[in-house]
């Protein structure tokens, strides 16, 4: 690839003349994306100014966010205007991780996806999510109880951790089915390996009481976060959704997308309920292996 | 015979006789065993125009209809051969993947029967019977599958499990296990009902009110819901479940098209319905019906593993709708029953055969009905009494309190 200035371009000059006819319409997906892509990296950048005034450096993560966002602007630019021919990749590609996240993503999954059951995904979900809300009432009374628990003995006790690991799984296969970014139909009870997009969880570790006792407050901004990638998630399922039942299969830019949408709903609501430590990792960035993640919130 | 086939036989016998017992308390009802029906002209009472015009957009619709069915049953034959291919797209377990393939079918059925569902939503928009736009047909009818995965899933949860635990005689407390989903269902209907708003009709109100101590029913809120932006036809309904218990009328019959008489009638009609217990009544007949088609699914998929194996759920799905379709003129004959008497209750509540003649007359008008079907058509179809029918038992109460 050539560069003009700094930005690179193309050297193949050939255009398909019905992608240029359409390109204001094939333009509309990504522009959606992009959109939600630029509310994540505001409340990225929101963020990182707080975390910087007062640490004097910018996380990594959030660092990562932004670029991630403003990279695929300047993709999706180049597409409309014509710089390229080649459709914006929405994957957030891979980064090597410094340190293991307690809270992995695993992802197995070949990207097929039969239309009929992408064609009635949101409403095979419908048991599902009744299911969850449910499950939620004895997994919020769970949390209470591991709050009080690591209050005290300053971890969270193994059955109620795997109580709540397996419930923030369990919300997570059913997230990755909802979204087009896993195949099959989940389970319903968040079994480990029971799923292509699976969590791992790392075992109950220690906790300083201090950040136990502030939890609820030190999440904040990883809930701010949370509903930026959220919204990310929305867009990525939608046009999953359309994109599978068209060809069958999901795009695997989106799919890495929504998985790091996922990933790090699964790190915040871990750290929420108590099952790690450590911050969430707001990189979109995938760990290359899918056994881990990259680390530094 | 074997001490084992003995037991069997006389369980089977023993229920037998229990479903006989409870279909004929069921099936009690206040309308005179004596009432003789006059036979009424039905071309001089509705205008032979308009009954040839009803006969001609009934034609339509019954023959949409066997096509409808033609596709579903087809694309759930073809389901029931094929569907199993499809679990691997489970990663759920036996139950959760049983739940998936019952969707899918589900889901498969309505997509055969949506080109036939727009086809009577064209016909009736032509006769100037519905105002609903045909995007509401295909979005509201894929969102309303929610509900039906709902019910479906949770019917298939208790089956399964009660297929896996008991073996082969899952059916029977399947059916009663049914029946009480279905009354939880019944009695939640109205909390999860929209649109529905109080009367703002202070007469209709009080007429209620009269009607209702008339009939002795306490405790069953009157709702007006709007459907004049979708239909110009006029009804009404009962439905709930104890202190869910709600009657519902149409803004489309006070829209002035009905007289406050032929109204009463309609409210005496819905207030009959909740005095004789007729949905609790109904969710009984489910539960009798739900019995022997439990057990001719038992049956019938024990080749394939039983109801435990969800490779047996397609060809459940097909089985149960081949018994739905079967039994269709039987659960007529009992619809048509209760109808029959809320019609009675009514005529006795408020004493008036010309306001209900007149309804029975404009409900026709109103909804293009046919007043007296072909016979086939009225044992597959009629869950109501023949309009001609409904004007001879009006005609006949009149003739026996003399008026």
């Amino acid at each position: 690839m050539a560069r003009v200035g700094h930005a690179p371009v193309d050297d193949d000059l050939h255009r398909r003349r019905w992608a240029v006819l359409l390109r204001p319409v094939l333009v509309l997906p990504a522009l959606a994306l992009l959109l939600a892509l630029v509310v994540l990296a505001v409340v990225a950048a929101v963020l990182g100014w707080f975390a910087s005034l007062v640490r004097g450096r910018m996380p990594l993560g959030l660092r990562n966010a932004g670029a991630f966002a403003v990279g695929y602007g300047g993709r999706v630019a180049r597409y409309g205007l014509l710089a390229t021919d080649r459709y914006p990749d929405s994957g957030p590609g891979h980064a090597a991780a410094p340190r293991m996240h307690p809270i992995a993503i695993r992802v197995r999954d070949d990207l097929g996806r039969p239309r009929l059951v992408v064609a009635f995904r949101p409403l095979l979900a419908v048991p599902h999510l009744y299911w969850l809300v449910l499950w939620s009432v004895p997994a919020l009374l769970a949390a209470v109880a591991a709050w009080v628990a690591a209050l005290v003995i300053g971890r969270v006790p193994a059955p109620l951790h795997r109580f709540l690991a397996a419930f923030v799984r369990a919300v997570a296969h059913v997230s990755a089915f909802l979204h087009v970014v896993g195949r099959p139909y989940p389970g319903f009870v968040g079994r480990e390996g029971g799923y292509p997009i699976d969590l791992t969880i790392a075992g109950p570790a220690r906790q300083r009481r201090l950040g136990v006792l502030a939890r609820i407050v030190l999440a904040g901004p990883a809930l701010l976060l949370a509903a930026a990638y959220a919204l990310v998630g929305l867009i990525v399922a939608l046009l999953a959704w359309i994109a599978a039942l068209v060809s069958g299969r999901a795009p695997s830019g989106l799919r890495d997308l929504g998985v790091s949408s996922i990933r790090y709903q699964a790190q915040t609501a871990s750290y929420l309920l108590l099952l790690t430590p450590r911050y969430p990792n707001s990189s979109p960035a995938l760990d290359p292996s899918g056994a881990g993640e990259e680390a530094d919130g | 015979m074997s001490a084992a086939t003995s037991r069997r036989a006389a369980v089977y016998a023993s229920l037998a006789v229990a479903w006989v017992v409870a279909a004929w308390l069921l099936a009690r009802s206040v309308v005179p065993r004596d009432l003789e029906l006059p036979a009424v002209d039905v071309d001089a009472v509705f205008g032979s125009g308009f009954v040839a015009r009803a006969e001609r957009y009934e034609r339509f619709l019954y023959v949409n209809w066997a096509l409808s069915q033609v596709a579903v049953l087809g694309t759930l034959a073809v389901y029931a051969r094929r569907g199993a291919r499809l679990a691997r797209e489970s990663a759920a377990g036996p139950i959760g993947t049983g739940m998936l393939l019952g969707m899918l079918g589900i889901a498969l059925a309505w997509l055969a029967g949506l080109p036939f569902s727009v086809l009577a939503l064209w016909w009736d928009r032509r006769h100037g019977l519905s105002r609903v736009a045909y995007v509401d047909v295909v979005l509201g009818g894929w969102l309303s599958l929610a509900g039906a995965f709902l019910a479906l899933t949770l019917g298939l949860v208790v089956v399964m499990c009660l297929a896996r635990w008991l073996g082969s005689w899952w059916w029977l407390p399947a059916a009663l296990a049914l029946g009480s989903i279905a009354a939880v269902l019944v009695f939640a209907e109205p909390y999860l009902a929209t649109g529905l708003q109080p009367p703002s009709d202070q007469r209709l109100e009080q007429s209620y009110e009269r009607l209702a101590r008339a009939e002795g029913v306490d405790g069953v809120t009157l709702r007006v819901q709007k459907v004049s932006g979708d239909t110009s036809q006029a009804n009404a309904y009962a439905f709930g479940l104890g202190p869910s218990r709600r009657i519902v009328v149409w803004d489309t019959l006070l829209d002035g098209r009905f007289a406050d008489g032929e109204v009463d009638v309609v409210l005496a009609h819905e207030l009959g319905h909740q005095a004789s217990h007729h949905i609790a009544k109904a969710i009984g007949w489910f539960v009798l019906f739900a019995l022997p088609a439990a057990l001719v699914v038992m049956l019938v998929t024990r080749r394939r593993g039983g109801m435990g194996d969800p490779a047996s759920v397609p060809l459940a799905l097909l089985v149960v709708a081949l018994l739905a379709l079967a039994a269709m003129p039987a659960q007529n004959v009992v619809s048509r029953r209760m109808e029959s008497e809320a019609d009675w209750k009514a005529l006795e509540t408020t004493r008036d055969p010309t306001a209900a003649r007149g309804l029975f007359r404009e409900l026709a008008v109103t909804s293009l009905g046919d007043p007296s079907p072909p016979t086939w058509a009225y044992v597959a179809f009629a869950t109501h009494p023949t309009l001609a029918q409904r004007v001879a038992m009006a005609d006949a109460w009149a003739q026996r309190e003399g008026r």
